[in-house]
């Protein structure tokens, strides 16, 4: 098997009749997490979206491959049985079904349904119907504890801590590294050993605090401007602002500012 | 007119809509096979049944309850029905839960066809007496090879005080059968009514409006269907409610689907007392380009201290959460049923759990083959 789990080549994405995604390519590595940092409206969820398989994303250009195989017109539920899962930023309520209906049916590991729901405080929510009043961080933690039921290999999280106050986000963080295998030691000279791999959209970047990342990318107006380490890109947004790294990727003089832009395509 | 013996197949259908043929866990039986009683049976000293007629021989009292709730003049139905007793005497039940007497086994009915082209009227005195609780189950049925017939079914329930009785109804016809269904409720104070019913299986057309009038203060009556209209059918059923005493209540919430038939779904509340609170809910769902739904709510209120209000929501499943589910790996049709099946969710019953239990099997099996 390729070592790359997801690649993204000159993906060009239209919705609601509007060009929102303009000609990405990345690839993400067996084991390995990435993160997207934008502005809102950047198309950051869009883009996750679209790898997922959601029916309003029409893809007019390029090509997604997942562990190898072209899944760009592979329908939804078939991109989730092969083993792609996402958390929504904004889950729905599925009225009539119960939390734990859905969970016993996405049952695909070991994992106790019970004691995991517990351990992300959701115990008391299985029998109540999905998502139907939840609260913001109950909604995450739900979207969470469905996804570690679920077990996928490629992991799309869009915004997990948006809204959860801090002590909750130390929760999630535990359990999506729990998710990404993150406490199974990554020795890169032995070869993978670990099988699951991130793409995380993050607008304060508070997850990055529990969730070890690999590489990072900075999405403006539909396309990549920048690309670095998570820690390093972050702290460029926090003093410049996402203003900077326009300007930064539209100058095409990166490797003049070294230090202020990191790595770039 | 002799009545057949029932058979495996017959038997098989009653029990689809929630008749335990053995009697197990049932506070009681009565049967009815074209226009004879086959069955009347209490198990508990709470619960007296008797055929109608018999009741009306053995108490003078009886008759101060026949057509007190139902008008016999009120359409050519009743009329019929009315008609019908004068020449031979009412066909139905006569059941009494007694005072205090309390039963979380349900009492069962059922009202079966035999005969195609029948026409079945019946007349049914429900009386629950002061704190009395029951639950009642009835389910009307035809033999798999009946097609066409009428079912005539007048009601009259009666709830003294403080009394609470939960009826749940599940109807399977056929593609050319007329049903109905004359209902009349008189809830006296602090008792409380639900009314449960569940068809999601093919008629020619399914016509009634129960009607409750909650004459006590305190009282409460809620109204819940769950209906699946198939090609063809047409499901034609309100439910009114005079809230005729200070803090009363009344809930009127119908869960519709079209697979092609058409569904309406009215509800009537009326505000006459002081202090009273009432609510319709109507949520229709497509599942079909065919069919329709209407959704007819009416409020009226004759007194400035109430609370009346409706909400309705028709369309088909949302795309959103089709997806939802699907990004979790279900299919388009998993995803569906299960919505389906969560729409129409007999959960918002509060049945008890045994009986719920039964409920939901059954209307499982139906919803797979409607589906």
């Amino acid at each position: 098997m390729s070592g790359i789990m997801l690649a993204v080549d000159d993906l060009w994405v239209e919705v609601g009749g509007k060009i929102v995604i303009k000609g990405i390519s990345f690839e993400i590595p067996v084991g390995k997490t990435h993160i997207l940092f934008g502005p809102n409206g950047s198309g950051k969820s869009t883009l996750l979206r679209t790898i997922m398989g959601f029916s309003a994303y029409k893809i007019i250009k390029g090509k997604i491959f997942f562990r190898g195989k072209d899944i760009t017109k592979l329908p939804l539920a078939e991109r989730a049985k092969l083993g792609i899962g996402i958390s929504f930023q904004e889950a729905p309520a599925i009225t009539g079904v119960k939390l734990n209906q859905l969970l016993q049916i996405l049952k695909n590991n070991g994992a106790d349904i019970e004691e995991m729901a517990t351990n992300l405080k959701m115990e008391n929510h299985l029998m109540r119907d999905i998502n139907a009043g939840f609260s913001g961080g109950e909604k995450k933690r739900s979207e969470i504890l469905q996804l570690i039921i679920q077990n996928p290999n490629l992991v799309l999280l869009d915004e997990p801590e948006s809204g959860v106050d801090i002590g909750n986000i130390e929760l999630l963080g535990k359990y999506i590294d729990k998710l990404l295998q993150k406490e199974v030691h990554h020795n890169e000279m032995l070869g993978n050993s670990r099988s699951k791999s991130g793409l995380i959209i993050t607008h304060t970047g508070h997850i990055l605090n529990y969730v070890p990342a690999d590489k990072s990318y900075v999405m403006i107006n539909g396309k990549l401007v920048c690309k670095g380490n998570p820690s390093e890109v972050l702290e460029q947004i926090s003093n410049n602002g996402f203003g900077h790294c326009e300007e930064c990727f539209r100058r095409e003089v990166i490797k003049d500012f070294k230090g202020i832009c990191y790595e770039t395509k | 007119m002799k009545q057949n013996k029932l058979n495996k197949d017959d038997i098989e259908k009653m029990e689809l809509v929630g008749l335990a043929p053995d009697d197990k866990d049932r506070a009681g039986t009565f049967t009815v096979i074209d226009d004879e009683i086959d069955k009347s049976k209490s198990k508990t000293e709470g619960v007296e049944i008797l055929g109608l007629s018999q009741a009306l021989k053995k108490y003078d009292w009886a008759n101060d309850y026949m057509w007190q709730l139902v008008d016999p003049h009120k359409d050519e139905f009743t009329e019929r029905v009315w008609k019908y007793e004068q020449e031979h005497g009412p066909v139905g039940q006569f059941l009494r839960f007694k005072k205090g007497m309390i039963s979380k086994e349900p009492f069962q009915s059922c009202f079966f066809i035999k005969l195609d082209r029948f026409v079945q009227t019946v007349h049914n005195i429900i009386i629950v007496e002061d704190e009395a609780e029951f639950h009642i189950i009835t389910g009307c049925a035809v033999a798999s090879y009946v097609n066409s017939g009428m079912h005539i079914g007048i009601t009259e329930i009666y709830l003294e005080k403080n009394a609470t009785l939960s009826y749940t109804m599940i109807h399977d016809w056929a593609p050319e059968m007329i049903v109905r269904p004359r209902t009349g409720i008189r809830i006296d104070s602090g008792s409380k009514f639900f009314s449960n019913y569940i068809s999601l299986r093919e008629t020619k057309i399914t016509q009634m409006y129960p009607t409750a009038r909650l004459v006590g203060e305190g009282a409460l009556v809620k109204f819940t269907s769950l209906i699946l209209a198939p090609p063809n059918s047409i499901y034609d059923l309100g439910s009114r409610a005079y809230l005729s005493a200070p803090n009363t209540s009344a809930e009127i919430i119908s869960r519709v689907i079209t697979k092609g038939g058409t569904a309406i779904s009215r509800g009537n509340i009326i505000a006459e007392a002081p202090d009273t609170r009432g609510h319709l809910e109507c949520n229709g769902l497509f599942l079909s380009d065919d069919g329709n739904i209407d959704a007819v709510p009416e409020l009226t209120a004759k007194v400035r201290d109430t609370d009346l209000s409706h909400e309705a929501a028709l369309g088909k499943i949302s795309e959103e959460k089709l997806e939802y589910l699907m990004a979790r790996g279900l299919t388009r049709d998993e995803s569906t049923q299960m919505m389906i099946k969560g729409f129409l969710d007999i959960d918002i019953l509060g049945l008890p759990p045994a009986l719920e239990k039964e409920i939901r099997y059954n209307l499982n099996l139906m919803e797979d083959e409607a589906l």
